[in-house]
């Protein structure tokens, strides 16, 4: 229902009562403010409104130049409105550029780094056979950034001196390239982007050394380099393969995720207990679990006091994996929330019997842990141990949720009636038991 | 921050501003309410509140909205401020997320106004410079003309067509693919 028809109520200092108000009695600034609130297409929609609004949008500070939809004319529209918008740019976002519209882009950064865009989008899509459109240079002249989120491109080798932004504090890249400069590109990238609060490096591309081994095999590693940011606050590294990156001191950091495809994909010689002790004031942890042939955690010596909720992509499938889990517990004794994501597909090696679990109980394991969730379980008996372990140490424990994987050997039934024998320590644990269907 | 106080008579009351609307009528406030207004926080700290604070460009009923408005929230921001210690850090997202809840619905309530004070709180928002007021207001006419046509927003607010055909024809040709 539409108020224009509503008399507009007494009011002591109106004259013109009767009138429906009129939007363009307000003052032009607050025009534009209105209209900065718009979409893109409806703000450029309102200059057939009236003459005083013929030239708003072009003035309207902080007006989002966003594109979502990524055909063709979407990218000629974002070029018109890049040529006459007269502001600062806060935003501009095109998501999906198709690959007939690479070139676009080549025009839009060299605008944008001139208009002082503050945060930048820039999503190309991804397209067989055809090579990752390569950024335009002028990237690195967009000295006001503060975001900035780039997917499927490659990064040029920076101008010397602007390897970095120095007010950028978020950094985002997806299948990103650094074909000229390589790990080193990345490292400056981020070292010198000092007020970094939050990175995510997701599936890049990164040239690997061409190192032979002594059998001649190719080796899949990198060049170590360190990820500089003494003001992270979230970490999130996807990838397929371990590309040497190591972490200086982060003593800010918040909210880590370290996933890799398949756990066997981290560098055999990268130093975990090094990596964890960079990370010791996290309070949120997502961690895919090496698969080593012994204890990758052995002689963690630091405290994680902040770690509230831990996330494990595992399996109880070996001894060290079963150490290794219980060796970051063990110094994690302010933990509430334990996820697992088992690695369904591995088949146990070695019977972990709750003996050996319990004399690796101390009084801090468990003791604030409100909530576990074994996802993909596959209710080997090392998984029904652990369970037990849990349930007999944990005092605060409110629920334990069991999601098992189709095609075990034995039925949910069995499984159930083994758990409820278990003993539990807390008074409110619950456990709830579910098949996870696909 | 500036007190308003000068003298030790006023210790006591520094906490309290009086506020003066158009018609004259008198509000009295806290301090920590009034200094939403950037524009009122700058007169306090230029200490220039004694006797209230005039303010010629609004009217009582609009003033009155327009402290509800920041009575609301000036106790979110201190909510915010306030000590995290006392919860964990769990419990204390919780009341965050109920409080902010809580602050949208009043917000949305807010809001339920006809044009002429909507536009009436704009531009007292704009001249007592509060921000959070100024946005959420803006936002609301802008979600108004929000997926209108030009002649749409023209009826709705009021507003005389006096661009030339061969002007709107032109305007149309130049961003055809906003009008499609």
């Amino acid at each position: 229902m539409e108020a224009r028809h509503k008399r507009r109520p007494p009011s002591p200092d109106a004259a013109d009562d009767a009138a429906p108000p009129n939007l363009n009695s307000l003052p032009t600034d607050l025009l534009e403010k209105i209209v900065s609130c718009l979409p893109i297409r409806d703000a450029v929609r309102t200059s057939a409104v009236s003459r005083v609004w013929r030239h708003l949008w072009e003035s309207a500070p902080g007006l989002a130049l966003s594109w979502d939809d990524g055909a063709d004319p979407a990218a000629r529209a974002a070029d018109a409105v890049l040529a006459r918008y007269s502001r600062a740019v806060c935003i501009f976002r095109f998501d999906y550029l198709p690959v007939p519209s690479f070139s676009h882009a080549d025009c839009w950064v060299p605008l944008l780094a001139g208009k002082g865009v503050q945060a930048l989008q820039l999503w190309f899509s991804k397209a067989r056979d055809v090579e990752p459109h390569y950024m335009s240079v002028s990237i690195f002249s967009c000295r006001e950034l503060i975001h900035l989120n780039l997917a499927v491109c490659d990064i040029p080798a920076a101008p010397s001196g602007l390897a970095g932004f120095p007010n950028l504090t978020t950094l985002y890249l997806q299948e990103v390239g650094f074909p000229e400069s390589g790990v080193r590109g990345l490292e400056a990238l981020i070292a010198e982007s000092p007020l970094l609060e939050a990175l995510t490096l997701s599936n890049l591309w990164i040239p690997e050394e061409e190192d032979e081994d002594d059998d001649g095999d190719q080796d899949y590693e990198f060049e170590a380099w360190v990820i500089q940011a003494p003001n992270l606050r979230e970490l999130s590294i996807e990838s397929e393969y371990d590309h040497g990156w190591q972490i200086e001191e982060l003593p800010f950091i918040e909210q880590v995720e370290i996933r890799c495809e398949i756990s066997g994909s981290y560098s055999s010689n990268r130093d975990f207990v090094k990596l964890l002790t960079g990370l010791a004031r996290v309070s949120k942890l997502e961690l895919v679990m090496p698969l080593r042939e012994d204890n990758a955690f052995e002689g963690l010596s630091c405290t994680f006091e902040n770690l509230k909720d831990l996330s494990l992509r595992t399996d109880f499938c070996t001894l060290p994996n079963i150490l290794s889990t219980l060796c970051l517990l063990k110094n994690a004794p302010n933990l509430e929330k334990l996820f697992f994501e088992i690695c369904c597909c591995n088949l146990q090696e070695f019977e972990v019997g709750v003996d050996l679990l319990n004399a690796e109980w101390t009084d801090s394991l468990f003791a604030n842990l409100r909530s576990v969730t074994m996802e993909l379980a596959t209710c080997q008996s090392n998984e029904m141990h652990f369970i037990q372990f849990v349930l007999s140490k944990a005092r605060h424990l409110q629920e334990f949720h069991v999601l098992v994987c189709e095609g075990r050997s034995r039925s949910n039934e069995e499984l159930i009636v083994e758990i409820a024998k278990y003993r539990r320590t807390s008074p409110e644990a619950k456990v709830f038991f579910k098949t996870m269907v696909f | 921050m500036a007190s308003a106080g000068s003298g030790d008579e006023k210790a006591a009351a520094a906490a309290m501003i009086t506020l003066i609307s158009s018609d004259n009528e008198k509000f009295e406030v806290t301090e920590a309410t009034a200094t939403l207004s950037q524009t009122i926080r700058h007169m306090i700290e230029d200490g220039c509140t004694d006797g209230g604070v005039p303010l010629p460009n609004v009217t009582s009923k609009i003033l009155a909205r327009v402290i509800e408005y920041c009575k609301k929230h000036a106790t979110a921001a201190a909510g915010e401020e306030g000590s995290s210690s006392s919860f964990s850090d769990a419990a204390f997202l919780e009341v965050d997320r109920a409080f902010l809840e809580e602050l949208e619905e009043f917000d949305d309530a807010f809001l339920e106004v006809d044009r002429a004070t909507l536009f009436d709180l704009i531009l007292a928002a704009n001249y007592l410079d509060i921000k959070g007021l100024l946005n959420l207001t803006c936002q609301k006419v802008a979600d108004s003309v929000k997926g209108k046509t030009p002649e749409q927003i023209r009826e709705m607010y009021n507003i005389v067509n006096d661009l030339t055909p061969e002007e709107e024809a032109e305007i149309r040709r130049e961003t055809q693919w906003a009008f499609e």
